[in-house]
Formats: structure tokens, sequence, C-alpha cells
């Protein structure tokens, strides 16, 4: 019995550990951007939200938010339909045609992100599409096409096929179908699939940094930069800034459709 | 082999009382059924006993000595599952062997034992294949062989054959009770299906919302019942508002019915003109010169007989007839009553 | 019910047009560049040669820094792995109350970016961070050490960006084992351990196998940490061929190195995943009727 209790004792300081292990750079993060000192350092030093007021006040930061945004939502747009579709599609093919689609939908996250975007970056240059906004763009929706696809496709495969008949049976068409059935139903896909989609984009680096154009920095890019020749908490509120989005992602996807489905 | 005694078992899940109060005394080397319908507590009963819930309250004797500081694998119980809980990524025999493994016996010895109970289950053919080769019945087998193969002191079933369709289920009943007979063992065995725990029990404890309402043997269940409940629940019955009229000999009365005075047998001491319900199973009624007075209501013919409806005053009994038996609906009949098979039951309607 | 076939195609055109021309075309190209000549005023010349490939074999460098890629992505992996199983028998085994903070807690840092949570790293491991703080409260050292800029902090950090996708296959391969398997071992004699041994591990393979490969690919090819938190100290070879591109501007000789370390990743996973097959084959949870 009591060497029971002292072996749950040691499991649970050990799982302690890891999930503090976890967290800790998350934590640490937010920690040194609310510090009211003057430097970088752990544990901060009274508290401020100075460094807020001055990542917000940086145009180099303020601007990089903003196309992080711009790009991040546009592909959000953009891949929830094409996934939607895509799911709807793979749902109407026979079974040894929807296998290949389906992966090859997946390929971009099986792939490495930075080998996609070393393809990407000799492709577009050929097709004059290098250096600009739109191939920036592209790249962000291949790469989070397969997570929206994903759980889009794990939410129609919830859809009892029985629904679709009883919808035809009651002489509804193939459109009427999906739009009054089949959307209401793997609505919580889409959303949690969008979510994902705007977090991973958000995130971006790899394939940022490689098709980037000239001068037109992402947040992430933005905070590597600033990295490389400042250590000031600026950077930590910058990072804030990052993860207060994807605890709002968690946050919301929990709310709507339940972490564990999500996953 | 092993006598198993279990005293005042309670458990909550929750809240939720699951069983509360089980007493139990299984005699070594005799087979005991938990039977009852879904819900009522069976597998939590034997789930206290295998050691894979701590019950709330409650003592668990294996020949005397406390079990309950002991986990599963000290209990030295076989188990059988009901989906059989085969390991997937072992093979037949080293499903079977895994037992004999954990206990360390060399290696020999194992090889020897698992070939021996692998030939008593008939699959000494099949011992290299994976469990999901095989069909439900050989997989049964290979539970059961695993169950035995480490000579525990008891066997414990949960609803071993529902899993079965019924042929198999037949055939697995025999073999079950053949080998739990070769090896003297004790054996736990649970299951909703009346017939089941008939056939192949010494003892039979029928269960009620999570109690024991009766200990007996298959024939005291079936025909001296205590409740209502477990005649329902052993079988087709039906039941007659009886007086006692006048105790005609030990535990034998003579009582008056809406269709006649009958006599019936009954717990001893039963007081005279108190009110009853007379248990009547089907077989126990045939139409006759002397006995209780009934129009035929309907009947219908499902082969070996005609299972009728009989009414007497405004109540409906049951009887089974001869397949060639010829009488119109509305026909009045008069029914001889087989002494021993009917029963006084306390009549829980009565004030 | 099925759509007519001209709709159908409707709603798959899109995401095969984007896959197909900007996916699938992408890596014809890196293949296509690893073949095109160098050029000083352009990224690539017009002709076709062999030269890169033989550029990158005669140097021992270049050899060099892939094996070394290779090996810091196996003990990424492996170190990964030690730490996944325990979380990943505690996610599957909390209750649901808990469930939900637990699992927040294993996802949340894969929805914060690389870069994000190396910067984490960097704060902690800085010189008046906790680390060397703590180190020296202790009187361990007497004054702050380097830490940053090391592999073994490279290594570290690409564990913690790597644990989510160790710790989700793994708990979902812990979820489908039914718990009766649990109790029938137990039941048979094995104690806990021997359990844990001869049940959960071998059962939990294809998440571990899945697992492994996901984090492997990922680790080999891990560009963002080794820059950030390697410096100049630490040179794997995403970095040597982001350098070729970008720095260099040598268009084809980075499609060569590219394509080496694709080649050599998918080498690694297709042998890894020969020599476990027997064991991913045999645990996978079989139906039983
Ligand atoms: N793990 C559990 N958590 C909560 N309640 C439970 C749990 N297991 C059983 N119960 C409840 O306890 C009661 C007894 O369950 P038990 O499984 O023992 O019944 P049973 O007699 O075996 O039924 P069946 O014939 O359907 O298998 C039921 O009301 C059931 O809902
Ligand atoms: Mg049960």
């Amino acid at each position: 019995m009591k060497a029971r209790l002292i072996l749950g004792l040691a499991a649970g300081a050990g799982l302690g550990i890891l999930y503090a292990f976890l967290l800790a750079p998350l934590v640490v993060v937010v920690l040194a951007s609310l510090s009211g000192g003057e430097v970088l350092a752990f544990p901060p030093t009274g508290f401020s939200l100075k460094w807020f007021a001055k990542f917000f006040g940086h145009e180099s930061f303020r601007n990089a938010l903003w196309l992080s945004l711009q790009v991040a939502v546009t592909s959000t747009v953009v891949v929830a339909v094409v996934a939607t579709m895509a799911a709807l599609f793979q749902r109407g093919l026979s079974r040894n045609l929807a296998g290949p689609f389906r992966t090859l939908l997946l390929m971009p996250l099986l792939m490495p992100e930075i080998l996609t975007a070393i393809g990407l970056l000799f492709f577009l240059y050929q097709i004059g599409l290098g250096n600009t906004y739109l191939g920036l763009q592209i790249g962000h929706v291949v790469i989070t096409l397969p997570f929206a696809f994903l759980s889009i496709t794990s939410a129609l495969d919830q859809v009892d096929p029985a629904l679709e008949e009883a919808s035809a049976s009651l002489g509804a068409g193939y459109g009427r179908t999906t739009l009054k059935v089949m959307l209401p139903l793997i609505k919580p896909g889409i959303i949690t699939g969008g979510l994902f989609t705007f977090i991973v984009s958000f995130d971006m680096f790899a394939m940022s940094f490689l098709l980037k154009t000239v001068g037109g920095n992402t947040l992430p890019l933005a905070l590597f930069d600033y990295l490389k020749y400042d250590f000031d908490p600026t950077a930590a509120a910058a990072a804030t800034v990052s993860i207060l989005f994807a605890l709002a992602v968690v946050a919301l996807v929990e709310k709507l459709v339940g972490l564990r489905r999500a996953f | 082999m092993a006598q198993i005694e279990i005293a005042g078992l309670r458990k909550a899940y929750n809240g939720a009382v699951a069983i509360d109060g089980v007493d139990l005394n299984v005699a070594s080397g005799s087979f005991v059924t938990l039977l009852g319908p879904s819900g009522c507590g069976k597998t939590t009963t034997l789930r206290c006993l295998a050691g894979f819930i701590t019950p709330d309250a409650g003592a668990i004797r294996v020949e005397g000595r406390d079990i309950m500081g002991l986990g599963p694998e000290g209990r030295d119980f076989g188990v059988v599952f009901q989906n059989y809980a085969l390991f997937p990524h072992l093979s037949v025999f080293d499903n079977v062997a895994y037992g004999l493994q954990a206990r360390r016996v060399p290696k020999a010895e194992i090889a020897a034992r698992v070939a021996e109970v692998l030939g008593l289950v008939q699959l000494g053919h099949l011992k290299d294949r994976l469990p999901r080769a095989l069909s439900g019945g050989q997989q049964q087998r290979v539970a059961l062989a695993r169950a035995l193969v480490i000579r525990p002191q008891a066997l414990l079933l949960d609803e071993p054959l529902a899993n079965l369709d019924a042929k198999l289920r037949f055939e697995m009943r025999w073999l079950i009770r053949e080998l739990q007979r070769k090896a003297g063992i004790t054996a736990l065995y649970v299951t909703h299906d009346q017939a089941e725990a008939m056939a192949l029990s010494d003892q039979v404890a029928v269960m009620k919302q999570g109690r024991i309402a009766q200990l007996g043997s298959p024939r005291d269940i079936y025909q001296r019942p205590r409740e209502r409940y477990v005649a329902e629940f052993t079988g087709e019955a039906s039941y007659l508002k009886a007086r006692i009229a006048e105790a005609v000999g030990n535990g034998r009365y003579r009582v008056a019915t809406a269709g006649g005075e009958v006599i019936a047998n009954g717990p001893a001491g039963l007081a005279a003109g108190s009110r009853h319900l007379l248990l009547l199973r089907p077989e126990a009624l045939q139409p006759g010169a002397a006995g209780l007075r009934a129009t035929l209501q309907g009947r219908f013919f499902v082969g070996s007989a005609q299972h009728c409806e009989m009414r007497i005053g405004d109540e409906v009994i049951k009887l089974y007839l001869p397949p060639q038996a010829e009488l119109g609906e509305g026909a009045a009949v008069t029914l001889a009553v087989d002494q021993d098979a009917a029963w006084l039951l306390p009549d829980e309607a009565a004030p | 019910m099925t759509a007519r076939p001209w709709r159908l195609a409707i709603l798959g055109a899109p995401a095969l047009f984007l896959l197909v021309v900007f996916f699938v075309l992408p890596y014809g190209e890196i293949v296509m560049m690893s073949f095109r000549t160098p050029s000083s005023s352009a990224p690539y010349g017009d002709g076709v040669t062999l030269a890169n490939y033989a550029r990158m074999f005669a140097d021992g460098h270049y050899l060099g820094i892939l094996a070394e890629t290779v090996a810091v992505g196996a003990s990424i992996t492996a170190i990964c792995l030690l730490i996944s199983f325990p979380i990943a028998l505690h996610l599957s085994n909390v209750g649901d109350r808990w469930h939900t903070l637990f699992y927040a807690c294993v996802v949340s840092p894969l929805l914060v970016g690389v870069l994000v949570r190396n910067f984490g790293w960097m704060i902690i491991l800085s010189f008046n961070g906790p680390i060397n703080q703590i180190l020296l409260a202790l009187g361990l050292i007497d004054r702050p050490v380097r830490l940053l800029f090391t592999v073994e902090v490279v290594v570290l950090a690409l564990v913690h960006v790597f644990i989510p996708f160790m710790v989700l296959p793994i708990t979902t391969a812990l979820r489908n084992i039914p718990p009766s398997l649990y109790e029938a071992s137990r039941s048979l004699g094995a104690g806990r351990f021997a359990t844990f041994w001869r049940v959960t591990l071998p059962l939990s393979f294809p998440g571990v196998q899945s697992g492994v490969i996901l984090v492997f690919v990922l680790a080999i090819s891990a560009y963002v940490t080794p820059v950030l938190l390697g410096g100049q100290f630490v040179v794997l070879m995403p970095t040597v061929i982001v350098q070729q591109l970008i720095a260099a501007f040598a268009w084809p000789f980075g499609a060569v190195l590219a394509m080496i370390l694709t080649l050599s990743t998918l080498t690694c996973v297709l042998v890894f995943a020969f020599a476990t097959r027997g064991l991913a084959r045999r645990a996978a949870i079989g139906r039983t009727p």
C-alpha cells in the first residue's frame, strides 16, 4: 500500500515535470512581455504593458501583423471553401479513387514545409510569380489545405449515408441535399478546419521566409529579424500576440466543437 | 479448486448503487450461476471477485482467507470475458501460455500444458494462428483454454456465450460443463439466459436489483421460487389468486381459486385463510377429469405443441397441449394440476 | 446518393488544380533544377548537367553535415518518444473531467508557432535567464554560462516542438486497446509492469511507428530552430540548403542538397518501416467478432 502511494506520487511528479516542460516556453514568453524592467529577463521585474505599446508603435511590427492577418484570413476563406468542396468530392468518389485523392491532399502535411517552399520558390519564379504577394498566399493555401481537409472529412465521415438517402427520397436533388443537410451537419468540422487554417497560416515560418516579397515581412518573420539584433521585451510582446491568437483558437474550438473531436 | 464466500458486497458507481449486499457461498468444485436481467449487477459482482473493481463494502474469502487486499494478479482466478479479450498480437499458443509465463513456469512444462489444454478444446492444430484469424467459436475456446491452463482456484465467466450463434452456444455449453467437471474446478458463471443457467449449474443465484433474490438448485428455483420475480425469470409461468383452505400435510395445502379447489405445495406454515398466488407452470396442467374449470380463450400452433391461453374467472393462464388436440375456442375444459408443479407464492399485491 | 459526374468534377477541381500545379509541379521543379547548370547572372543556366551531384559527393563536407543531420534527427526522435509515451499514457487514462485541460496542454504548443516557442527557450537559457540564475543560486557556477548555441539546446527545443506529433498518435493507439485486455492480463497473473511490457507496449506500436516517422521527417527538415538556437555553431542540412538558395543564390546546387536530404529521409523511413513491419502488423488490433 505504502509502496504504491510512493510510486503514485513519483509518477505524478514526473508527469508534472513533463507538462511543465511543455508549457514553460509559452509561460515564460507571456510573463516576460509583461515585464516592467528594461531588459528581457526572467523572472520579470515589475509589471507593465509598455512593451505592448512599443510593439504596436513599432512600424515594421505593425505592418507585419497586418500582413499576417491579411494572409491568414485570405487563407482561411479560400481553404475553407476549397477543402469543403474537396471533402464532398472525396465522398462522392468510388473507394479506389478516394484513397489516392486523399493521399494527394494530405501530401503537403507529410512533406517537410521547407522542401515544399523550395519547390514553390523555383516554380513560382518560372511562371513569373516569384517575389509576389500572390505567390506567398498560394504557398500558405497549399500548406494549410490538408489541415482543413482532415477535420472536414472526419466530420463528413460521421454523417450517416441514410440521411442523404432520406433527403433524396423526399425529392431533394444533390445540390439541395448538400446545402440543407450536409453542410449544416459538417459545420463544426468546417469551423475547426478554418480556425486551424488561420492559426497555422498566421504562424507559418519556412514558407513565408522563402516566398516573402522584398520588405514584406509577416509577423513571425519580423520577430525573427528583430531577434537577430535585439533581445528585449518587445519581442516577447510580439510573441505573446501570437500566443493569444492560439489560445483564442483553442478556446473557440473547445467551445464550438470540443477539443477531443477536433484532433 | 476452492470454496468462495462473498459477504455483504456493495458497490456504487458515482452514487448509483449497482450491487447492494450480495451474499453468496460457492462450494468447492461446484458450478454456480448468477442469473438476472440486464443491469441487475451480475457483471459488477464478478468483477469485484476478479479484483478489477474494488467494492465499497463487504468481504470476499477464498477457503476462508480474505483476498480483498490482493490485485487481480494475486487472486488466481481464471476469467473468461464476453468479448474473449484475446491478445491480438499473440498467437493462440502465446495467448494460452501467457498466464504460465507470468507464473514463471519452466518452458518445457509450458509447452506440455498448453498442448494438453489445446487438445482438450480441440485447437491443437491452430496454435500458431493469430486470434483475428479464428472464428468466434474458436476464439471462445482459446479464451477458455487460457483460463483453464493456469489451473486457477476458480473459473469466472461473464456471459461467455453471448456472442455465439444458437447452435454453437449449445455445443459450448456442454464443453464448458465437461471441462469444469473434469478439472473439478469451482466455477462462477454469469448469464441472463435462464435455460443456459439451468443446464449448466449446480446452483443458480437469481439476482434482483443488486441483490441475490434466491439461491438454489435449478429445480428449486424453477419449482419452488420464493417470489414471483424469481418464477418469472426462470421460465413461462401463470398465476391464480388463491386462498388457503387448509393444510393437508407438511408444506401441502388445499387452496381455493376461481376455477375450484386444488392441492398445491408451498412453504411450510402458511396460515389457513391467508391469500397467496398459485404458480402454475404450463407443463403442470393437462386436460383431465377433475381440477380447474377453464375455457379456452386462444391458441397457436408451434409445431411440437399448441400454446393455449385459458380463462379462469377474470384470470388467464397458459398451458401446452399436444399438437393433435382438437379444441374449439370457447370450449370448456377441466384441467388436472400436477401437485408437485403447483407452488404457492406470497401475493405481493395483497394487503 | 451521388452527384452527376460533371458536378462532382466541379467540386474536386479547385483542390486538384491547386495541388497538382502548386505542389506536384514544384517538387518536379526541384528535380529539374538539380540538373541545371549554374549561372552567375541568373539563378540557373540553360544547360543540363550532372556536375552538381558530382560536386556534392566529391565534397566530404556536405556528406558530413548530412550524417550529422540524420544523427540529430534520430536522437530528437528517440528522446521525443521517451518523453511522449508517459504523456500519452496519462492522456489516454485521464478522467473526462480533466481531459480537456491536459489535452489543451498538449495541443496548445502545436498551435503556437515554432518561432515563438524557440524564443521562449532563448529567454529561459539566456545569460540572465532562470536556468543560469538557479545554477548561480545553487553555487554550481560562479558566473553565468553560455547555454545557447549548442546542439544540445537545438535538440531540446526541437523535442519540445515535436512532442505533440508523437503524443497524439500514441494516445490514439492506446485508446484503441480494449480495457478488457489489461484485465485479462492481470487476472492471468501478470502484474502491472508485466502487463505494460507485454500488452500495452506492443499494442501501442502502430501509434509509436507513425509518431516516430512523423517526428523524424520533421526533425530532419527543421530550419528555424537550428538557426535561432544553434546560431553559427550548429550547421545542419536545411540551413545549408537555404544558404545556398538565398545567400549564395546557387539554386541548382541547393536543389541537389534538397534532393539528397529528401532521399536520405525517405530511405531512413523505409528502412525503419520495413524493420518494424512485423511488430506493426501484429499489433494492428483486429476486430474480434
Ligand atoms: N462503469 C460503470 N459506471 C457507472 N455505472 C455502471 C458501471 N458499470 C455498471 N454500471 C451500472 O451498474 C448497474 C449494474 O451493472 P452490471 O454491469 O453489473 O449489470 P449486469 O447484470 O452485468 O447487466 P448485463 O446483463 O446487461 O451485462 C447497472 O445499472 C449499470 O448501469
Ligand atoms: Mg454484464
